[in-house]
């Protein structure tokens, strides 16, 4: 018999247990970013666009905190 | 029976046999005649049977092709220094036949027509009609009788000439011979068989031989295994180990010593100092256990000769050593070596010739050769026993044809040509044949290597592998479909603005499946326009990212924190095509959706199995083939 028989099996086993693993135990969780609470309260005054570009920044003078460019 | 005296001698004859034309007087050894109403005369002599150079014996009983034969007669012939034995047969049914031995390969020629007009003279080579069938001719020559015994179809004299034609149908069993000896000629018609086959009784013992298929019918006395010789040339002992080789190399001197009878003939060539001290690969007298060519009998051999030949091209040398393999009942064999592999191959001479359909293929036995490699081989070392006059210098033109593991060999030498097929033998079964001698590893691809990704088992465990993961694939997908949620958690639908906006709330239990898959789509140019979401978890204040494209898409979030969601969409213009851009953006959650990723990735390693199969095979054909001459 051809080794690389044995190693399409022992190959192919160790990704197919990965395969059902995944499936059935799901992804890793995602952390995410937590956010201060007004914005909890107030949605609409959440920036996606700073989430995925910058961060969160705490409030300075006169902007209210936030996330915004250049953290 | 006609029971009378030798009209020579006066000695007792006999003819038991109506069909026996003539009888040898065993104690004057006159070939007696019996003419019409039974008058007897002598028509000459015929030497008497050198009876230690064959198993076969008067009397013995055999059966072939149903029918039981006795064997009656014996005309031993010569033609050079080959020589061979015809045993005559008379069947129990009436008819009678020819059991030809030669060159360690029996016949038997249980039936035969009277051809008139039979041509004489035929080309080997040649394939010509005889009786409405078409034949190889293999050899066409004129023999003298050399010796002769017991009762025969005609009568056998010393010296008498015996034109002959050799003819094989090209099947690698039918065989035929035009025999001249009769007016008009006969062509016999028979098949090529085995000891084994014939069921002989009585046959003779060799010493230092046995057969565990043929010991039950050993009787008499033992033929001796070997003889002992002196060199002609130097007086040095030489063991001659095959009774009917037709020369031997002294190893002491170098002398090539012609044999007859296995008594030397005279020296018909010297060797060169260097190559008296050339030792090959496995030495001679040393026996082994081998699985036959072309059948899975494990028989005995013992190498009684080796020779080293070479091909040239191209610059350079490519080298082989053939060991001459010898066992008393089932002929002889070659054992090669090739020295830029260290691969070895089972060589069997074969009776006929294949059929070459083109020059790039060959057919033989049923089976179709793929031309390989060919070249000019030459005779560079030599030493002990054959069966022909072997000299170093020999040069023969050779084509070796494959379909593994067979390897199909032609070659020419002085415009004769002889097939052979060689069997490639695993290193482990040299290994283990020849238990006290170094064998070293192969460092090369055989011509005639099996393929290792198609031996049945290599090709069951992918076939099987592939299977069983096809069966875990869709196991998979059916498991998923049973376990996963799939819960639609939110449908939300707004207008694009530059803007901010929360979709309605939607809550994730507190479960062990929550992730949530969340596809964005909208019906905006992606040049011209941006859509950022984010699920934003009000409970604990955790916000996810979703990565949807620019305008659209899918993501999959793994597991989240259980609680009250909302969805913001915020739109994004391109400062130059964005100008009164408008649409709508929808977004969907659900949670513990079925995951396509992993059944799609299970399919690959499914696939993974055949291609992985096939690209294996393909590479190990291109590492054979790029040593190929064609």
């Amino acid at each position: 018999m051809n080794l690389q028989s044995l190693a399409y099996i022992l190959v192919g086993t160790f990704l197919m247990v990965g395969c059902f693993g995944m499936a059935l135990v799901g992804l890793p969780a995602r952390s995410g970013q937590v956010v201060p609470v007004s914005v909890r309260e107030n949605p609409a005054s959440f920036r996606p666009s700073y989430l995925l570009w910058t961060g969160w920044h705490a409030p300075a003078s006169s902007d209210g905190g936030g996330f915004g460019f250049g953290k | 029976m006609l029971s009378s005296s030798c009209p020579s001698c006066g000695a007792p004859l006999w003819f038991r046999h109506a069909a026996a034309v003539a009888a040898v007087c065993e104690n004057c050894r006159s070939t007696v005649v019996r003419g019409d109403a039974d008058v007897l005369q002598v028509t000459g002599k015929a030497s008497a049977f050198p009876r230690d150079l064959s198993p076969i014996v008067l009397g013995a009983h055999g059966t072939f092709g149903g029918r039981s034969f006795v064997v009656v007669g014996v005309v031993r012939k010569a033609r050079e220094r080959v020589r061979w034995n015809e045993w005559y047969c008379l069947f129990e049914d009436g008819g009678e036949g020819w059991l030809g031995e030669g060159n360690g390969q029996l016949q038997v020629y249980d039936a035969f027509v009277p051809v008139k007009g039979a041509p004489e003279k035929l080309r080997a080579g040649d394939t010509v009609k005889i009786a409405g069938k078409p034949w190889q001719v293999l050899e066409c020559d004129e023999a003298v009788v050399a010796a002769a015994d017991g009762e025969l179809p005609y009568p056998a004299t010393d010296g008498a000439p015996a034109p002959y034609a050799d003819l094989r149908r090209g099947d690698g069993v039918t065989v035929a011979t035009l025999d001249h000896d009769f007016d008009p000629p006969r062509l016999y018609t028979g098949k090529l068989v085995t000891l084994k086959e014939l069921r002989l009784e009585p046959i003779r013992p060799i010493s230092g031989w046995s057969d565990p298929d043929l010991k039950a019918a050993m009787t008499g006395p033992d033929l001796q295994g070997t003889r002992s010789l002196a060199c002609p040339n130097c007086t040095a002992p030489l063991t001659l180990r095959a009774l009917d080789a037709a020369s031997i190399v002294c190893g002491h001197c170098g002398s090539v010593v012609a044999l007859q009878d296995a008594d030397p003939a005279g020296i018909i060539g010297k060797l060169p100092r260097e190559q008296v001290q050339w030792k090959p690969p496995l030495p001679l007298g040393a026996r082994a256990k081998l699985r036959d060519v072309g059948s899975a009998d494990v028989i005995e051999w013992e190498i009684i000769g080796a020779m080293e030949r070479a091909v040239r091209a191209g610059g350079e040398r490519f080298a082989w050593t053939e060991h001459f393999l010898f066992n008393p009942y089932h002929g002889f064999r070659w054992l090669a070596l090739d020295h830029g592999t260290r691969q070895w191959n089972l060589i069997e001479r074969l009776p006929d010739l294949p059929t070459r359909p083109s020059l790039r293929f060959a057919r033989h036995g049923g089976h179709s050769y793929k031309a390989f490699q060919q070249g000019v081989a030459q005779v560079e070392r030599v030493l002990g026993e054959f069966t022909w006059e072997v000299r170093a210098g020999d040069t023969a033109q050779t084509v070796d044809f494959v379909d593994p593991p067979f390897m199909l060999s032609v070659e020419t030498e002085n415009n004769e040509q002889s097939a052979s097929l060689g069997r490639w033998v695993d290193p482990d079964e040299i290994d283990e044949a020849f238990p006290d001698h170094e064998v070293r590893a192969p460092i090369g691809t055989a011509p005639n290597q099996p393929n290792p990704f198609d031996q049945t088992a290599t090709q069951a465990v992918f076939a099987g592998a592939t299977v069983m993961f096809a069966l875990a694939t869709m196991l998979l997908f059916v498991v998923q479909l049973g376990v996963c949620a799939n819960e639609p958690l939110l449908s939300w639908q707004g207008p694009f603005g530059t803007g901010a906006r929360s979709s309605d709330a939607f809550t994730v239990a507190d479960t062990l499946r929550t992730s949530l898959q969340v596809s964005v789509t909208s019906s905006l140019s992606p040049e011209k326009a941006m859509v950022h979401v984010t699920l934003l978890n009000r409970t604990d204040g955790r916000a996810y990212h979703v990565d949807a494209g620019r305008t659209g898409g899918s993501d999959t979030l793994g597991r989240v924190t259980p609680g009250e969601y909302v969805a913001v969409v915020e739109g994004a213009v391109s400062p130059i095509f964005g100008q009164g851009v408008t649409g709508t953006v929808a977004v969907r959650v659900v949670r513990d959706p079925v995951r396509y990723g992993p059944i799609l990735f299970a399919f690959l390693i499914t696939a993974l199995g055949p291609v992985w199969w096939f690209g294996g095979r393909q590479v190990f054909e291109s590492r054979r083939w790029a040593n190929s001459d064609f």
